[in-house]
């Protein structure tokens, strides 16, 4: 087990380099200057060139990207001769249009992000998995009927309709809730809660469906197995069947889904963010990109890159959390 | 120790309503267990051997099925009490070993947790008590280290060693009757042999009535009391395991004993498989269900018109069969044609 922890980190961090590498050289390959991007409209030949010495574009490619990475172990300076900065470690370097060291502005948008992932992805996860066990063991009847056209009008239903709704309703009309915000979860935990219920529940509604559907499926196949017949037989509760043994051997798929919806969550709900006016990474990244403001597209792309290879790595060894006939070797 | 019936079956009918019609998976069979005795039931695959056995344990698709007859264990009649009733008599009154148990045990949970959870659904016992018991039961049907094995997983076993687990599980509450659905099939011969001695040895120790549900006839000869045929959902043969073995009364017991090798016996004999399939339970033939399939059939006659109840045997007791055949002329013909089985 330990081995395979090793090789399954070693892994993640070869993909991330790589990754890094890309994009790196996925931006330069972009005919856009940008240099051009931080000098500005009206802007001289001379200020243009003054302004690649600065960011250091005219070093070979190689150099610059060496000099990024770099920068996030170990901190770099930033800038030519008096005018360099020192750039602390983690150092994704400084947003072209506004200055700012990238790692603050992620420091910020960070949190809004993981607390809109986590708790969406807690909602979804409950609601697929209970929704899709209730479904396989009423097969057939109305409850099963009704929570799979759920899932469909689920999935069928945009993002920012079903936010807009959702504001209409509990925001404005009800006036049950606040206004989405980000408050602390360590502050005020009830506030966090109350200002992050309604991209939670926008999330789950329209994410529960894929599990749910997925959970359904796979119980449905481990109930015609001869060792939940087994399980009868031994005079078990339905509930404890259902719940423990047949939800058990479904695991499987059902990690592996929720594990990687986690980890695409984590990186940011670009259209979430922008219904309720949260300033996550999403946010953050498009407005980047739009920019051509390559230390931020850089920076958003390698924690996407991070959340999605660690939580396929952690789904990989859940594998063997569930499943005793994986635990070899 | 009473040593009345503590199984008896009148009349059991379990008919399923599917999208095509009624399938008549059991149509009126009925038998009786003592304990501390095997009844063996004979047949081929869709004969209805299994429907009966899950219907013993109220595990039948209680959804699509309707059941009939009387069917009591102990003192319950299974198909009037309640699902709840049923359930708490599961796996502690009478409990079931499945024809393979790889897949009949839950592959993500150990061994020694499956047993021991078998235990605690009918004891308020502790799991560290549980779970002593459960080493305990692998340490009773042969299992070498019970303690070590009781940690692994059941991919961790080989077929026979999971097999004795599938007993100990199945025996851990001390169940009157044991329904065992053809527990040697998906065994190496050798393993077969163990584990079948194993069930005789348990039986004797628990004093419990055994149903041993097979289509090989040569475990039958060795553990069974008594056997009952059974041929598109109904019995048409039934009686003790030396009448039916020495003297079978049915083509097609005839055609069952043809088809089994023997070591014994001369080695020219051929294996004459019985032609034809098992009828559709869906639509069973009218008359004797075996007719289609039957070498010595009157046809026409009544043998495609009349079906035939099972009628005792003239002078040889307790063994009866359903054929319309003369008495005289299945001796014949028995005498002829169909290979002896040694018991």
């Amino acid at each position: 087990m330990l081995r395979f922890i090793v090789r399954r980190t070693l892994l993640a961090v070869v993909t991330l380099a790589l990754i890094s590498f890309m994009t790196f050289m996925l931006f330069f390959a972009v005919p856009a200057d940008p240099a051009r991007t931080v000098c500005g409209q009206r802007c001289t030949a001379e200020q243009l060139e003054n302004v690649r010495e600065s960011l250091g574009l005219n070093e070979p490619i190689m150099t610059q990207y060496g000099e990024f990475m770099a920068g996030i172990f170990v901190g770099r300076d930033l800038g030519e001769g008096e005018f360099a900065t020192r750039c602390d470690a983690p150092c994704f370097g400084r947003s072209f249009l506004s200055n700012e060291d990238v790692s603050d502005m992620i420091a910020r948008a960070l949190p809004i992000s993981a607390s809109i992932a986590i708790g969406a992805w807690i909602l979804q996860t409950v609601i697929a998995v209970g929704l899709g066990v209730i479904a396989a063991r009423k097969r057939g009847t109305l409850i099963d009927r009704f929570s799979i056209g759920a899932t469909l009008v689920g999935a069928a239903l945009p993002i920012y309709f079903v936010g807009a709704m959702l504001l209409l309703i509990f925001r404005y009309t009800l006036e049950w809730l606040p206004q989405p915000s980000y408050i602390s979860p360590i502050v005020n935990p009830l506030g966090w809660v109350g200002g992050m219920i309604l991209p939670w529940l926008t999330i789950a509604l329209i994410g529960f469906a894929f599990d749910a559907r997925m959970t359904r499926s796979q119980m449905l196949e481990t109930l015609d197995e001869d060792f939940i017949r087994t399980s009868r037989a031994k005079g078990l509760r339905d509930r404890v069947v259902y719940w423990r043994h047949a939800l058990r051997a479904s695991m499987t798929p059902i990690a592996t889904s929720a594990g990687l919806g986690l980890g695409g969550l984590l990186s940011g709900a670009v259209v979430t963010e922008t219904v309720f006016g949260l300033n996550g990474l999403g946010k953050m990244s498009v407005q980047a990109i739009t920019g051509r403001n390559l230390p931020i597209v850089m920076a958003t792309v390698l924690i996407a890159a991070f959340f999605i290879v660690v939580s396929t790595a952690v789904v990989d060894m859940l594998y063997a959390v569930i499943d005793p006939r994986v635990r070899l070797g | 120790m009473s040593t009345g019936t503590y199984l008896e079956v009148e009349d059991l009918k379990v008919h399923f309503r599917t999208e095509d019609g009624i399938v008549k998976a059991v149509d009126g069979v009925s038998f009786g267990v003592e304990r501390g005795k095997t009844l063996s039931i004979v047949g081929e695959s869709g004969s209805g051997k299994s429907v009966t056995s899950l219907t013993m344990l109220g595990l039948h698709n209680t959804r699509t099925a309707t059941v009939s007859g009387r069917l009591t264990i102990g003192d319950v009649d299974i198909v009037s009490a309640k699902p709840e009733t049923v359930r708490r008599m599961r796996g502690k009154d009478m409990s079931m070993i499945f024809q393979d148990p790889l897949t009949a045990l839950h592959p993500f949970y150990s061994i020694g947790r499956q047993i021991s959870e078998a235990y605690r659904i009918h004891h308020k016992v502790g799991k560290d008590q549980a779970w002593k018991r459960a080493v305990e039961m692998l340490d009773r049907v042969g299992i070498p280290e019970p303690a070590r094995r009781a940690k692994q997983y059941p991919h961790e076993f080989s077929g026979g060693m999971r097999q004795r687990a599938m007993i100990a599980m199945a025996l851990v509450n001390d169940p009157n009757l044991i329904i065992a659905d053809e527990p040697t099939t998906a065994l190496d011969v050798t393993v077969q042999a163990q584990i079948l001695d194993l069930l005789e040895d348990l039986q004797r120790e628990f004093h419990s009535a055994i149903i041993l549900i097979t289509h090989d006839l040569g475990v039958v000869s060795q553990v069974a009391d008594d056997v009952l045929v059974m041929y598109g959902g109904r019995a048409v043969e039934k009686g003790s395991v030396e009448r039916v073995m020495r003297s079978p009364e049915h083509p097609y017991t005839w055609g069952l004993l043809n088809s089994v090798p023997s070591l014994k016996g001369d080695s020219n004999d051929e294996l004459v498989p019985i032609p034809g399939n098992p009828p559709s339970l869906l639509n069973v033939p009218p008359g004797c269900a075996f007719n289609p399939r039957c070498a010595h059939a009157m046809l026409p006659g009544p043998c495609a018109i009349v079906r035939p109840e099972l009628e005792v045997v003239p002078g040889d007791g307790g063994h009866s069969a359903a054929c319309h055949l003369p008495v005289d002329e299945r001796k014949a013909i028995r005498e002829s044609d169909v290979r002896k089985v040694e018991v």
